[in-house]
Parts: structure tokens; sequence; C-alpha cells
């Protein structure tokens, strides 16, 4: 009898890896659960600036770590060394690596209710209205929560209460499957940094949603106000559940309207999607317009906090893009179909410029210069290029033969399969 | 003094061609707000004059910005010096209208504000700093959009002179006329060289004579 996983395993075959190229192990996934590996890859990395995010990351842990008092000590303690280990585990770390930016930013938003209120700035109820009448001309979020109707709540809860929570792992899974090898760890970066950034911002700048306009008015608001559903207290009761009203009731961000987080992670999504898919752009802005329309529908968010998440998102998109993010190879189907990886963009570098010439030449963007064969030319190559990445890129490959004349000829790495 | 555009680096660190798509990027978001204030005509909210020129200022400006973001890509040059004009033009109506609703908004706010406290007896204190605070952020955002447009126009410098652009030398009719008149506007900003007018090609022999050297 024929079991359905060997069928599954079969059809998922002939479908992903028919054109694998045989000795590529690029898209392999690493399954070494040998922690000296992980030591020794730490030692052997070359340290840079953009490793600074990792003291900011612990940073902002110890300070949840310190503030949180729900959990007692002995959970959190038993908590954080599991996650040292899985960090430390090659099998479980090439997952929960890229992950930790989006950890840092789940544990900081739940940490935020036990922020003490005397600690925090003074939230702000006029600003935000203020700044989308006078930059946009009018109440754009008043004008469309202003009509109500039941067709349109749920096509307003769809994007926002639905897709919102399921897109991550969604893009996750298409990025994995269909993007270059690699890409995957920069998507769960970028979309954790961009989170982390944003409830930054609400936490330094505290500012209150329309919901709260259409409750208390222009009156000044305190940490003791409670969060509200908003429009979304409509759809708890077409849908005769408790979904909403008791979650946003006992929110630990109430007064983070800027910048919008369904906002930035939807334009996020759709720029790594887009980067996977350029043909589906349109229609991947399409679902931000969507989602757009139904945060302000609902009353959780003004016009300018929309702009603001995806001003952020794009930002750390394109800082992405032009630094880390695999080029895309159009004729490959799946991850499995690459043998090997191109990153990022070379941007020129300030001292390093010869004449305006070589300049101009230099100033190419990723996304139109894919493939070229200029770029494996052994003069260009820098081996600093590849450091920048992660502690998770294999260091072993390269460190016997540093020296060698050997680390001019790949533009690839054939380990690379190191990453997810 | 040293000239406001930026030469190669928007913000004195990002490749200009990086800083021209992100500036570009925020004008196409920016000018989605054209929809949402359009669709307030179908929902029957009472709209101004002024409003509603803004609002179809933007929807018709939203594809013009994204086919400039098509050309800003892949960098070539004519669309690109058009659109920066495009940017310029757009960035003085943004602050006609944002001073005009700012006097409009602030009026009506004291007005609310007056009556409320009126009723509630409690003066609120926040108000007088919020209110610094947005008319300190809408500086900044008036601000931003200036450099924003003086980077562009540097970009757009940038792909003239690497593409050999003059006033005189455009290919086909409209393309012809269009060039002149863009690059006839301010001669010595869009030609090499342009601090010393007529030395340009000298010192740039200079300059790669050092590098050689």
């Amino acid at each position: 009898m024929l079991l359905p996983t060997t069928y599954l395993r079969r059809k998922f075959r002939t479908v992903f890896m028919s054109d694998v190229t045989p000795s590529s192990t690029l898209a392999r996934l690493d399954r070494s659960w040998d922690i000296k590996k992980t030591v020794r890859r730490v030692r052997l990395h070359k340290w840079n600036a953009y490793d600074l995010q990792y003291l900011l990351d612990f940073t902002i842990a110890c300070f949840a770590f310190f503030v949180i008092t729900e959990p007692g000590v002995l959970v959190k303690l038993v908590i954080a060394t599991l996650f040292a280990l899985a960090l430390l585990i090659p099998i479980t770390s090439q997952f929960f690596f890229p992950f930790v930016p989006i950890g840092t930013w789940l544990i900081l938003f739940y940490s935020c209710r036990f922020i003490p209120a005397d600690w925090r700035p003074p939230i702000s109820v006029t600003v935000l209205p203020s700044l989308e009448t006078i930059l946009y001309g009018g109440n754009l979020s008043n004008v469309l929560a202003a009509h109500n109707n039941a067709f349109l709540d749920i096509l307003a809860w769809i994007p926002y209460g639905l897709i919102h929570f399921g897109a991550p792992f969604v893009c996750s899974a298409i990025i994995f499957l269909f993007a270059a090898p690699g890409t995957l760890p920069v998507f769960a970066k970028s979309f954790g940094y961009m989170n982390l950034i944003g409830v930054s911002i609400q936490l330094l700048f505290p500012a209150s949603a329309p919901w709260y306009e259409n409750m208390y008015g222009l009156a000044p608001a305190t940490y003791d106000i409670r969060g509200s559903p908003g429009g979304l207290a409509r759809v708890d009761l077409i849908l005769g559940l408790d979904l909403y009203t008791s979650s946003f009731t006992a929110s630990p961000m109430v007064f983070g309207a800027f910048p919008s987080l369904h906002s930035g992670c939807a334009v996020i999504e759709v720029l790594f999607l887009a980067h996977v898919f350029p043909r589906l752009t349109p229609f991947f802005f399409g679902y931000i317009l969507w989602i757009w329309w139904s945060t302000m529908y609902l009353t959780h968010h003004y016009f300018i906090d929309l702009i603001g998440g995806a001003v952020l998102s794009a930002t750390v998109f394109y800082i992405v893009s032009r630094n880390f993010l695999p080029v895309m190879q159009m004729d490959k189907s799946s991850r499995w179909s690459y043998d090997y990886v191109e990153m990022g963009v070379r941007a020129p570098t300030k001292g390093a410029r010869l004449s305006k010439e070589f300049y101009a030449e230099d100033e190419e963007w990723a996304i139109s210069s894919s493939v070229e064969s200029g770029n494996a030319s052994p003069t260009e190559t820098q081996v600093s290029e590849w450091e920048i990445e992660t502690l998770a890129e294999n260091d072993e490959y390269k460190s016997p033969v540093e020296n060698n004349a050997n680390n001019k000829l790949p533009k690839y790495n054939e380990k690379y399969s190191e990453k997810v | 003094m040293p000239s406001l555009v930026p030469k190669q680096y928007f913000l004195g660190f990002i490749p200009l061609a990086a800083g021209a798509e992100l500036i570009t990027v925020f004008g196409v978001v920016n000018k989605a707000s054209g929809i949402y204030g359009t669709l307030s005509i179908f929902t029957g909210h009472p709209i101004t004059v002024a409003q509603l020129v803004l609002n179809i200022i933007s929807l018709l400006l939203l594809p013009v910005f994204l086919y400039a973001l098509h050309n800003v890509r892949r960098q070539n040059a004519l669309p690109v010096v058009a659109f920066s004009y495009i940017y310029f033009l757009d960035m003085l109506a943004n602050l006609a209208f944002t001073i005009y609703f700012s006097v409009a908004w602030f009026r009506v706010f004291n007005v609310t504000l007056a009556t409320e406290a009126s009723k509630d007896n409690t003066p609120s204190i926040d108000t007088a700093s919020e209110r610094g605070l947005s008319i300190t952020i809408i500086v900044l955002v008036l601000l931003c959009k200036v450099y924003f447009s003086l980077a562009l126009f540097g970009y757009a410098r940038l792909l003239v002179r690497k593409a050999g652009m003059r006033a005189d030398n455009g290919e086909g009719k409209f393309t012809r006329r269009l060039q002149y008149f863009m690059l006839t506007i301010a001669p010595s900003f869009w030609r090499r060289g342009s601090r010393r007018a007529g030395k340009g090609r000298m010192v740039n022999t200079l300059e790669e004579g050092n590098g050689t050297y």
C-alpha cells in the first residue's frame, strides 16, 4: 500500500525539485546538533557595524526581562535559557536566529503593559488629526468611517482581522519555496526590525486613534484608559463571537496609533512578494489600498499613520534590498533550482571612487541588474561583501582559503545552504 | 557657498539613485490620499472646493508618479528631468495648500476648544504644546519635501551628464522640444562643471589626472 506521505513527497519533488542541480547543496537545511559548530562560526565571524543590531536586541530583551512582572522570574529565566539554547544548536538556530528581531518585538510589545505611566511621555490627542487635516486637506479617516453597513464591515474585517494575522506565515512559506535561498531570513529580519522600530516610535510618541476621538472627543488622554475594538465591535456582533472586543480592550498598546503596523506589515510583505513575483505587483498594491481603507473604516488609524507605516517599511526594504537581499533569478522555478546566489547590489563606497565615469557605471540598481556576467570577474569580487550577512553564514568554507586565489572565484557559496 | 543640491549622495551617504527611488515611492504613497479623498464624494460627505482640487490633483498625479518610479529605477534621463520639474511644482502647490489648510484648521480648532472648555470647565494643559508639536512636524515635513525636490534635481542632473544630454541634441520632434525647453531653464545647473562656466572640461581632466598619479 502506498503511504500518502510517500506520494506527497514524490509529488513535491516533481513540482519543486525537478531541475535541481545534482551537486548543489545550496537549498539544503542544516541538520547538525553540534553546538561547537555555532561557536566556531561566531569565532570566525568578521564583525562590522551591522552587528550592533544584536546589542540593540539584547538591550531591549534585558529591558523587557526586568519590566515584565506577570510570569515570575523562574519562568522568565527558563524562557531565556531555552531561547539561548535554540540559538546555539545549528538545526534550530537556522530558524531562531532570523527570528531574533521578531521575538524582541513581540516581547517588547507584551512588556508595554508593565511600563509605569510616569515613565512614559504624555499622550498626544490632537496632533494626528491636525496633521491629517492639514497635509491631506480633510479628515480622511473620519469621512471613510462615517457610513457603516454589514457588507462594508465584513469587507473591512477580512484584511484587518484575518489576512493581517495570517499573511506573515503565508508570505514566509511562499518566500521559502519560490525565492532564492537566503531570502526568508532577510524577510524575517526586515519584518522584525520594522515592527521593532514601529513599536519603539509608538512608545516614544504615544498618540490616540480615531476611536478615541469618537468616544472622548479631544479631551486629554491618560494611561488608565483601556483599549477599544473600534469598528471591530460591529464585526463581533455580526459573527456572534467575542474575538476582538476582549482582545483589543486588554491590548498592551492602547495609544499606539502612529505608525500603523497594519500598514507597515502589509507594505513590507507586499514589497517582498513583489520582489519574488514582479508581475503580480499591481495585485499586491491593490491589497495595500484595501487594508488602508479598512483600517480607516474601522477607526483604528488616521491616514497619516498609514503613511508613517508605509514609509518605515519602504525604508527598511530599500536598505535591505541594496545590501542583503538575494537577487531573484527569474528563470528559476523554486529555491532548489538555484546553483548560485548574488546578494544585494554593489553600492559605491565613498572613498573607492576612481573617476566619475566609473562611479556612474557603478550606480546600477539592483533589480535591473540581476545576472551580469561582469559581476563574476575576479577583480571586482570582494569577500567583505559577504561577511556582512549574518552569523548563520558558513564561515568555515571561507576561512581556510581566505588568502588563496580561490576566494576570488566563487561569486556564490556552495555551502550557503546553512541558511534557511 | 556649498550647493544645497546633492551631487552624488542623498543625505550625505545614500547613493542618489536609491534616494531618488525612495523619494518617488514616498510620493506615490502620499498621492494615494487622492483615492480616499475622492471616495468621500461618493459617500456624500460635505467637501470644500480646496479639498476637491487637492484630491483631484493627487489622483491625477498618482499615475504620473508611478510612471516616474518606473523611469527612476531604469535611470532614463529625460523622464526623470521632467519628473523633477513636476515634483517641484507639486511641492509648491502643496506648500500653498498646507498653509491654507493649517490656517483653516487652527481657526476651527480654537473655536472647538473654546466651546469645550466652557462646557466642561476643565481647560486642558496639553493643547498648547500639542499645537506646537503639530506645527513643528508640519514645518519639518515641508522642509523634507523641499530637500527631496532638490535631491531629485541632483539625480536628474547626474543622469543628464551621464547620458551627455544637452539642450540641443534631443531626438524626435516632441522629445527635442521638451529637452530644449527643460534644459534651457537653468543651463549652468545642468552643464558639467557648472562652477566655472566654460572650463568644465578642464576641471574634469584634472580630477581624473589626480586619480592616476
